[in-house]
């Protein structure tokens, strides 16, 4: 690891101005995936500036408006917003997701911001001995090499996972990212925050030199609102999912006004199942109508040499996840 | 391994040894102890020092059995020298003489006899040292270990994920010297062998060989939630044909558990994993080779 300098603002508004686009400095929160990437020779920064010294309760705290949004500050901590219980009643598959994010001690270091903005954990693009695209290179090693969690859906050039836990359930609800800039700030929907790989193969977000996620807002759900977040891995202890969905409901009785369902772990992106929500719109909720909706989100899957399984993983944890979010007004969600 | 006793009464056994976590050092001087007549929190087991005797690798499953039988051999003899000190003091031939509870007495009579700390105010100088030896084995010695496992796993067949539920680990072992230790042996091993069979692979690169998950996040070990419940049944037998009765524990127990697992699987879902790790994606592809 290289030596550095390291500076600990005492506000918000000083580490946005000491941020502004100088190259080498780096922005740090939990760190978790920051020390990942300095040991692994991907990040050498001459600067990094820790946000976790700011003042003030602003980018801590979880602010509720009921019927307005939900406003999520940047350095919430994972395992705080996996507990707060407005998140867990009103924003299941976001309280659950959050849930699931690694260990217990790393869910007390990471911040919403840094979760969202991780960069992928494909071996390739973490192993330094591989020049891949997404490393500047002129090659995706995971094409012709070992490919069994890589991305079945959006893939190309480039096969990344996207690796946020959060992320998909933030767009699920239709989340909008505030981000700060010194001398500036922009709002856009969290759908336009990650790139993929065939506008950007060497980003993962939007986010310039220079800018800050400063917090995160969700529009407070309209309604009869259920939802529901599952993820499947092989180990229970500390993995990375195979596949994951967060399926948001907005129902009347048992039928179904309308649904987004987002995948995790499938494809570069958190990946929008267009057609499986398509699929339950109008329809009476069921076992039947939920696994109609689970075939309609794989349709279009192109799995590579070794990852072809996560299809029908990524088909049951639709599926699984419809009815979780559905229990309440389902019977036999086969989890529960 | 060299035993001395000091004149204030202490007991080091030395050797030059490593526990890797198996329990060296409590059994030096648990058997160093036993052999003395003493409480093991009594004897100061000092190992791991190139200056004291040498020592066998900590490995082969074998450390156990190659150290005690000397730590009994050189305790036996130090006890002796002692009993030469102590014999005159107590009217008695050496010979007759026995350690226990701390105490040192006539064996005819033992109500004649000092204390420990007592018949250690008689050494001459400061201490009494023996340098004892591993004697070869009795006849009739079987080094050879055998264990059985059985498994109770849970198979998702719609996800291929597999849980290990329970494994019962029976272990042909010698004697027991530490019930706890010997648990602890067998339970590591059980947590080894679930973890290779579910978990475990090296992956390298096809194209330059390089390996891909050479970390403790990609190389995956099983971790608390993926542990089975784990009961572990030391089985005492009469093959440890040497002056403690002890044969090897460390690696035997990991040796069933993979196997046990793999036909768990197939009673589970009538099809045959042949390679590990039973991951989802082989689970997957071995239920669909046998509806096809």
């Amino acid at each position: 690891m290289n030596r550095f300098e390291y500076v600990s603002p005492r506000t918000f508004a000083e580490a946005v101005a000491v941020l502004a686009p100088k190259e080498g400095d780096v922005a740090k929160a939990g760190g978790v995936d920051l020390l990942d990437l300095m040991k692994e020779g991907l990040l050498a920064p001459r600067r990094l500036v820790n946000l976790l010294g700011v003042a003030g309760d602003d980018l801590r705290s979880i602010g509720h408006r009921p019927g307005d949004s939900l406003r999520i500050g940047a350095l919430v901590r994972i395992a705080d917003l996996a507990k707060d219980p407005t998140v867990r009643d009103r924003f299941a598959a976001l309280a659950e997701s959050a849930a699931h994010v690694a260990t217990p001690q790393i869910r007390n270091m990471a911040t919403v911001g840094g979760n969202l903005c991780q960069r992928p954990r494909c071996w390739y693009f973490r192993g330094i001995k591989f020049p891949c695209l997404r490393k500047g290179g002129d090659l995706c090693f995971a094409v012709d090499g070992l490919n069994r969690y890589h991305a079945i859906l959006g893939g190309g050039p480039c096969y990344i996972v996207q690796a946020s836990s959060i992320a998909p359930a933030l767009l699920a609800f239709g989340a909008r990212i505030r981000i700060v800039r010194a001398g500036g700030e922009r709002e856009i929907p969290i759908e336009r925050f990650y790139v993929p790989p065939d506008d950007d193969v060497e980003r993962e977000t939007v986010l310039a030199p220079g800018e800050l996620i400063a917090e995160v807002i969700v529009p407070d759900p309209k309604g009869t609102t259920l939802s529901g977040f599952r993820e499947y891995r092989e180990k229970q202890s500390f993995d990375w999912a195979l596949v994951a969905a967060s399926v948001v409901l907005d129902v009347d009785g048992t039928m179904c006004r309308d649904a987004r369902i987002v995948l995790g772990a499938v494809a570069p992106i958190p990946w929008r199942a267009a057609a499986a929500a398509d699929a339950l719109r109008g329809k009476t909720l069921s076992r039947e109508t939920a696994g109609q909706a689970a075939d309609a989100a794989l349709r279009g899957a192109d799995p590579m040499a070794e990852n072809a399984y996560k299809i029908p993983l990524a088909r049951s944890v639709v599926f699984r996840t419809i009815l979780r979010a559905a229990r309440r007004i389902v019977p036999g969600d086969p989890e529960a | 391994v060299t035993v001395i006793i000091h004149r204030d009464g202490r007991v080091e056994a030395r050797n030059g040894a490593q526990d890797i976590g198996t329990g060296t050092r409590t059994l030096v001087a648990l058997i160093a102890a036993e052999e003395l007549g003493l409480r093991v929190s009594d004897v100061e087991a000092k190992i791991g020092d190139t200056s004291f005797p040498v020592g066998p690798a900590s490995g082969g499953s074998v450390t156990a059995p190659t150290l005690t039988p000397a730590v009994r051999d050189a305790a036996y003899h130090a006890k002796r020298k002692l009993f030469e000190v102590a014999a005159p003091k107590l009217s008695a031939k050496p010979d007759d003489l026995a350690a226990a509870a701390g105490r040192i007495f006539l064996g005819s009579d033992p109500r004649r006899g000092l204390t420990w700390k007592e018949a250690c105010a008689l050494i001459e100088g400061e201490s009494i040292e023996y340098t004892g030896e591993r004697s070869p084995n009795y006849a009739g010695y079987r080094g050879g270990v055998a264990g059985v496992q059985f498994a109770d796993v849970e198979v998702d067949t719609e996800t291929g994920i597999v849980r290990v539920i329970e494994v019962v680990a029976v272990q042909d072992c010698g004697r027991v010297m530490d019930r706890l230790l010997v648990e602890s042996q067998i339970i590591g091993g059980v947590l080894q062998g679930t973890s290779y069979a579910l978990f475990e692979e090296r992956l390298l690169d096809p194209a330059t060989g390089r390996m891909v998950n050479a970390n403790m996040e990609e190389y995956k070990i099983l971790g608390s939630v993926d542990s089975p419940k784990i009961t572990a049944i030391p089985f005492d037998v009469y093959n440890g044909m040497n002056n403690i009765g002890c044969m090897g524990l460390g690696e035997p127990p990991v040796i069933p558990t993979a196997a046990a697992i793999g036909n768990a699987v197939y009673n589970a879902i009538g099809a045959r994993i042949r390679e590990l790790p039973i991951t989802p994606a082989r689970v997957l592809a071995a239920l669909a080779g046998r509806k096809g």
